[in-house]
């Protein structure tokens, strides 16, 4: 684990993390599970390493579209998501 | 007969407009009367438009610099900045909508604003210009082509990208207030609820407001605390709704505004928000009344003694 504390920022997107995960498991099969599980783990390692620590203007917004996107995922109706890589 | 009858009234109206919209006349619009706020807005595009043209009636080439907002989330590493744009105003619309219009199509598509309507009535276009909240179709250029206009998103929102914020907070804001018709019984005649026109006047002023935002987005109370205070629109529309005579849950609505310090009584009556608004509409003193109604007693009430 982390020596040193959190940022409140660090917090803020560990518990997006982790209502993306809880919201993944409220799914009805397994593979919907697996899928949202990977694409969401895929997207905040892929930040992590490409996003500066200090730019907090796209952190939040990031942050923000985050939110919405997981009320989205939250409603019983929706199945899964993916993603498209394009070149 | 009817066909006499239609030219006579189609070339009376069309006498009327002919001499109103002679553009060296005092601006002076019959269709505008009683609304000042679309009167002083004609008068400022007139003055506008009088000092591009020249005396034989030709349009000099003028250009003027408008410095926007830009920050696009997909290069996460540039800092927002303003940059400039120098657009002939002669050959654009007198509108400042007009102007970004011909930006996007000529020099930059990717910059972005919302828009819809193009007359100020539906409140996409919003945005803070030379320092003022207002709608961008409403607002003509100012074309005095020495100094620049610069154009930023509403102040203190946060952003999507260039001139576009989000406003979901704003939205779920007004949902709070219950903005429908509540009542407890079905109506008399057993399909509309009727309302005298005595109390219909009551709702003018209220129900023009369009929810662009401009208020609430210039109010400082806001500013500080916008998880808490509902805004200017918000209370304006609450005020809206009590004072609705169809509506039969008014004495709870404005209980449910006024029962703690976070909603109406963060008001500190600064009057940003009257100052601001694009349809002149008066949000200040909607929610003093409110205030007031809360405080003082209904007159009618008798005080009953121990």
């Amino acid at each position: 684990m982390g020596a040193t504390k959190l940022s409140g920022m660090q917090k803020q997107v560990l518990s997006l993390y982790r209502g993306f995960l809880r919201a993944a498991r409220s799914k009805p099969t397994t593979e919907d599970r697996k899928r949202i599980e990977t694409v969401v783990s895929t997207e905040f390692r892929k930040n992590s390493k490409e996003v500066d620590r200090k730019n907090f203007q796209y952190i939040e917004y990031l942050l923000r579209l985050g939110h919405k996107q997981l009320d989205q995922l939250k409603s019983p109706d929706m199945v899964s998501i993916s993603s498209v890589k394009i070149n | 007969m009817l066909r006499l009858l239609q030219r006579r009234i189609c070339s009376q109206a069309a006498e009327k407009v002919r001499l109103s919209s002679s553009l060296s006349g005092n601006g002076d619009f019959p269709i505008l009367k009683g609304h000042k706020a679309a009167q002083d807005l004609s008068k400022d595009t007139l003055k506008s438009h009088e000092t591009i043209k020249d005396k034989e009636g030709q349009h000099k080439v003028a250009k003027k610099e408008f410095k926007i907002y830009r920050w696009n989330p997909d290069k996460p590493n540039t800092k927002p900045f303003l940059q400039s744009f120098f657009v002939d105003v002669s050959t654009c619309g007198p509108m400042v909508l007009d102007v970004l219009q011909k930006i996007k199509a000529e020099e930059d598509p990717s910059l972005s604003y919302r828009r819809s309507c193009r007359e100020g009535i539906c409140g996409s276009c919003s945005m803070n210009i030379d320092g003022t909240n207002t709608v961008a179709c409403l607002k003509p250029i100012n074309s005095d082509t020495s100094k620049p206009t610069i154009i930023t998103p509403l102040p203190h929102m946060y952003v999507i990208k260039d001139l576009v914020i989000d406003l979901t907070n704003f939205y779920q804001q007004y949902k709070s207030v219950e903005p429908w018709l509540k009542t407890r019984k079905p109506p008399k005649d057993g399909r509309e609820h009727l309302q005298s026109p005595n109390d219909r006047k009551k709702l003018d002023g209220l129900y023009e407001c369009i929810l662009c935002a401009c208020c609430t987005t210039s109010c400082p109370s806001y500013w500080w605390n916008p998880e808490e205070f509902p805004g200017p629109a918000a209370l304006l529309q609450a005020y809206r709704w009590i004072s609705d005579s169809r509506d039969e849950f008014r004495e709870e609505r404005l209980q449910a505004i006024t029962e703690d310090e976070r909603k109406v009584y963060r008001c500190r009556a600064i009057k940003n928000c009257t100052a601001t608004c694009p349809k002149g509409l008066n949000p200040a003193s909607a929610i003093l009344k409110m205030k007031a109604k809360h405080s003082l007693p209904d007159p009618v009430k008798r005080i009953e003694r121990a």
